[in-house]
């Protein structure tokens, strides 16, 4: 009864706060206009009075709003000390309105500015409190368009198999969905998480894991509760488990909650794995390539070849020369400044011949080639062996040798080459059963048995 | 007198006030303070680049997406009308027990239905079932060819929308919502990629089966949008595009030259007023003129090789979902972005023969059979498929139910409009092989498992283009809007 209404008093903190803010700023300006106004001590020693009780009330009710609201107190630190410093300053103002000697000496001008101040830090790290630390840098950073790049981690299942699941997986989503309200400093029920000896303690009502019937378990039946009712966890207002973390930590607890088990062991499923970690590795290489200037960009653009990052952010390019269909070997030429860039490069349509592969080998990072509907047949393609990225080359409809076919056999990371040609009347059937189906594509489908 | 003498020159003085340096000093710094840091700001950012800002007056110029995109274009195929679940994908045995008897109460309670009145009778399946392919998904008999691309596909089983009649409902698959003035999931897709192409449009409509989809043109508006990224229709008969041959006595030269001198004027209108429908008449008067050469080449089929034109069971000259999606496969692989398919005559009620479950449903099914497997096929002969994407879906489902039209059994059998749960296919680019998601109950009437919604269709294909669909938005009205309005979830479980 009691905590509900200190908690009800609590959650009137960011109203309550409003109060002497209001008062400060009309005193400051008052203060600043009191050579015009002629009547301002008055109603000054009025103003910062009531800003003073005021601000006792806004402490008192932010004291309660800290402790059941689920705040750690490194937190809500700095935003305490700067509030109390606020009612200080304002009081001491007062005092020396009404003429006590104590401040006698200090300037008003100084009380002016230091009000000012610390209001705003005062009002500034509430801010980060309610909103997160960030709730001005990002607009700022919309605003003038720098977008927080992402960091590209990958996480391989491969890699993480031997693991322990418990510190691989479950620690973590304990650190980020729990460990704000149950850890040493603050510990919501009396339970800490923040370890795993102090998780095994559990709080006020016991262990949180019920290693008899697992699915008894505290910890267990609170995740699956729906999130209105009162014992939900994570609490309706906080950030919530996925449905796949859900899934996970019921997967923990049900094997026996055991914090040394491999990953391997739990046998998860495809989905939770896919979840969690990266299945395949990334198609374009995982290297930085330098940024390409726009000088070189518009020269090539100019020719009306398409250039485009594979996605906003990214230095690699898709280059194309679908808008410009006259394109000749000599063309290649213009992309030389930007020859790392490119990851993928589509000339189909266009007039290039075999010796264009004498170019295409510099492409270090080249990944998908496309020369559809060209007159290439293969002659010197052997020179792109080195090209280490290339996964997939399209060559349909081109007059491509079948003596050449055998070249792709050299090629380290071949995924697949297109070589489907509308023209190729059944010639060379064998094609299907001698080359490995995985890699050569030669089309022809029928849809007769 | 005196009096209006005064007033004018206090007139006077104020007006002189407000021209005054004292005032620009006193009121407008703030204002100079803006513009100034509004200046400093920009001046801040350190991206930029030609890659990253395209600052191209062009609309439709190729760009990227904020994340790498598994496809570069999608086919759309949407059977207008509603097929039937029941007689094509979602095998119910269990439902054939129950064949004539009358609805068990407590299917009924609390529906309504499109016609469905009092006690209907229910309808088993009207098809012979079986498992295809290495994945052993099943299909049924009204469709023989697609058992052989069964195992390129996704099965969502239980998709469920909110709308029961046509026209709501096709909007609602194809905007995001069941009412008009959204943009459609082609335009949203253009507006963020724009068209590889620029000798054709990026979003391109063909339709078949004799009917415009109930939904209207709306379909494949642009909404908000500006009007650049509406879709085109394409004749289905007859020349594709009206006009495309120069009249008599006009050059092409001459039309180039006409072409300018109007885009001219149209620029230095675009610098005064910056509204963007300038742009789309600037953009939309140089693809006309590019389209005469590019159109008549991609909309002929005639020179396509036989085998092809056989495996697809094209008609030339005719309208047909077979010559359609022949042409979407020759869109693509020409760089248009977005493909639309409207089949029309999906609406299997049993109230005529054309309708009816046993009748013009299996010649719908016939129809479609070959060409989709065809289409399936030739992407992927032309390494198409890792890059498109290819959805195949009506706006709703169907009853287990047979129709009883107010209380009376219709002549022919058929089913009433069902949204609760029916089935949809992606395959193509991200898409797992041979997967299913989502279960319905032993009738195939409500959704056990795996139930998606059609906002999580949208979101899906708009991550598979390399888009964020919750970030994807465009300021319209004071506030900005999503093709998936405020939900929708990805839905992993079909993805590669």
């Amino acid at each position: 009864m009691l905590d509900d209404f200190l908690i009800l008093i609590g959650r009137f903190h960011p109203l309550i706060v409003h109060l002497p803010i209001g008062f400060i700023v009309l005193g400051i300006l008052i203060e600043l206009n009191k050579k015009k106004l002629g009547w301002s001590n008055e109603a000054l020693k009025f103003i910062f009075f009531w800003a003073s009780i005021t601000g006792v009330f806004s402490i008192i009710s932010g004291f309660f709003q800290y402790q059941n609201g689920g705040y750690l107190w490194e937190t809500v630190q700095n935003h305490f000390i700067a509030g109390v410093l606020t009612i200080i300053l304002s009081f001491s103002f007062y005092l020396k309105l009404i003429e006590n000697s104590i401040f006698k000496p200090i300037p008003r001008k100084l009380f002016t500015i230091a009000n000012s101040f610390i209001l705003i830090v005062t009002g500034h790290l509430g801010g980060n409190i309610t909103h997160g630390e960030e709730h001005l840098v990002e607009p700022i950073n919309n605003l003038v368009g720098i977008n927080g790049e992402k960091t590209l981690t990958v996480k391989y299942y491969e890699d993480f198999e031997e693991k322990p699941l418990f510190s691989s997986l479950i620690r973590p989503i304990i650190d980020e969905k729990c460990v704000r309200c149950h850890n040493s400093k603050k510990s919501n029920g009396k339970l800490k998480m923040h370890n795993s000896v102090e998780l095994m303690k559990g709080g006020k009502n016991g262990s949180i894991i019920n290693y008899d019937t697992p699915e008894m378990s505290e910890m267990y039946i609170r995740i699956h509760l729906p999130k209105e009712e009162k014992k939900h966890m994570p609490p309706k207002s906080g950030k919530q488990l996925t449905r796949q973390e859900i899934s996970l930590i019921s997967k923990w607890i049900e094997n026996g909650s055991s914090f040394e088990k491999s990953i391997k062991d739990f046998k998860l499923e495809e989905n939770i794995i896919n979840y969690f970690f990266d299945t395949e590795k990334p198609f374009f290489p995982l290297i930085e390539a330098s940024v390409p200037d726009n000088e070189s960009i518009r020269k090539i653009r100019k020719n009306k070849i398409t250039i485009n990052p594979i996605y906003k952010n990214s230095n690699f390019l898709k280059v194309s020369s679908i808008n410009n269909l006259d394109f000749k070997n000599d063309d290649i030429s213009l992309l030389s400044d930007i020859n790392e860039n490119v990851v993928s490069l589509d000339l189909s349509d266009s007039k290039i011949t075999d010796s264009i592969f004498s170019q295409l080998k510099y492409f270090t990072n080249l990944t998908v080639l496309k020369l559809n509907n060209t007159t290439i047949t293969g002659k010197k393609i052997n020179q792109l062996v080195e090209l280490k990225n290339l996964k997939r080359i399209y060559l349909v409809n081109t007059n491509f040798k079948d003596e050449y076919i055998n070249i792709f056999t050299q090629f380290k990371n071949l995924q697949k080459v297109y070589l489907y040609n509308e023209k190729d009347n059944f010639q060379n059937l064998d094609r299907h059963t001698k080359f490995d189906n995985k890699i050569f594509e030669f089309g022809y489908y029928s849809l007769e048995d | 007198m005196n009096k209006k003498i005064k007033l004018f020159n206090e007139f006077l003085l104020k007006n002189a006030s407000a021209n005054s340096r004292r005032h620009f000093l006193k009121n407008c710094t703030l204002g100079m303070g803006g513009i100034a840091l509004s200046n400093f700001l920009t001046a801040c950012n350190s991206e930029n680049n030609l890659l990253k800002n395209n600052s191209s007056l062009n609309p439709l110029a190729p760009s990227s997406p904020p994340n790498l995109g598994k496809v570069k274009s999608v086919i759309y195929l949407h059977m207008v009308g509603a097929p039937s679940q029941l007689e094509l994908f979602d095998n119910k045995p269990e439902l054939h027990k129950l064949h004539n008897k009358p609805c068990p109460e407590s299917l009924l309670k609390g529906k309504k239905f499109a016609f469905i009145e009092g006690v209907p009778k229910m309808l088993g399946p009207q098809a012979e079932f079986k498992k295809a392919g290495d994945s052993g998904n099943w299909v049924s008999n009204n469709l023989p060819y697609f058992q052989k691309i069964i195992d390129e596909v996704s099965f969502l089983k239980a998709v469920h929308t909110d709308q029961f009649n046509h026209g709501p409902a096709q909007l609602f698959m194809h905007t995001g919502s069941p009412r008009l003035g959204r943009p459609s999931i082609g335009s949203w897709a253009t507006y963020g990629l724009g068209s590889d192409n620029q000798d054709l449009p990026g979003f391109m409509v063909l339709t078949s089966g004799g009917g415009t989809p109930d939904g209207g043109k709306s379909l494949w508006g642009s909404g908000f949008l500006p009007s650049v990224y509406q879709g085109v229709q394409c004749r289905s008969k007859g020349d594709p595009v009206l006009y495309l041959n120069d009249p008599k006595g006009i050059s092409r030269d001459l039309k180039r030259d006409l072409i300018n001198s109007i885009n001219e004027i149209n620029s230095d209108e675009y610098k005064n007023y910056k509204d963007p429908e300038i742009l789309t008449r600037i953009s939309q008067y140089e693809m006309a003129y590019r389209m005469q050469i590019a159109v008549p080449e991609v909309m002929n089929i005639n020179d396509e090789p036989d085998h092809i034109k056989e495996m697809y069971g094209v008609t030339p000259g005719d309208e047909s979902f077979a010559n359609n999606c022949l042409l979407a496969r020759k869109m693509v692989s020409k760089g248009v972005r977005f493909v639309q398919l409207y089949d029309w005559g999906w609406d299997s009620h049993g109230d005529n023969e054309e309708n009816g479950l046993m009748h013009g449903f299996k010649r719908k099914c016939q129809q479609i059979d070959r060409p989709i497997a065809a289409l399936i096929l030739d992407l992927k002969q032309r390494g198409l498929l890792d890059e498109t994407l290819v959805v195949w879906g009506g706006e709703f489902g169907r009853t287990p139910m047979q129709e009883n039209r107010s209380g009376v059994q219709n002549a022919y059998t058929g089913r009433d409009h069902h949204g609760d749960a029916f089935t949809m296919w992606m395959a193509g680019g991200g898409i797992k092989k041979g997967a299913v998601h989502g279960e319905t109950d032993e009738f195939g009437y409500k959704p056990v498992s795996g139930r998606v919604s059609v906002h999580d269709i949208q979101a899906t294909i708009l991550h598979l283009l390399g888009f964020d669909h919750e970030k994807f938005t465009y300021d319209f009205q004071g506030r900005p809007f999503r093709l998936t309005d405020v939900e929708g979830e990805i839905i992993r479980e079909i993805l590669a």
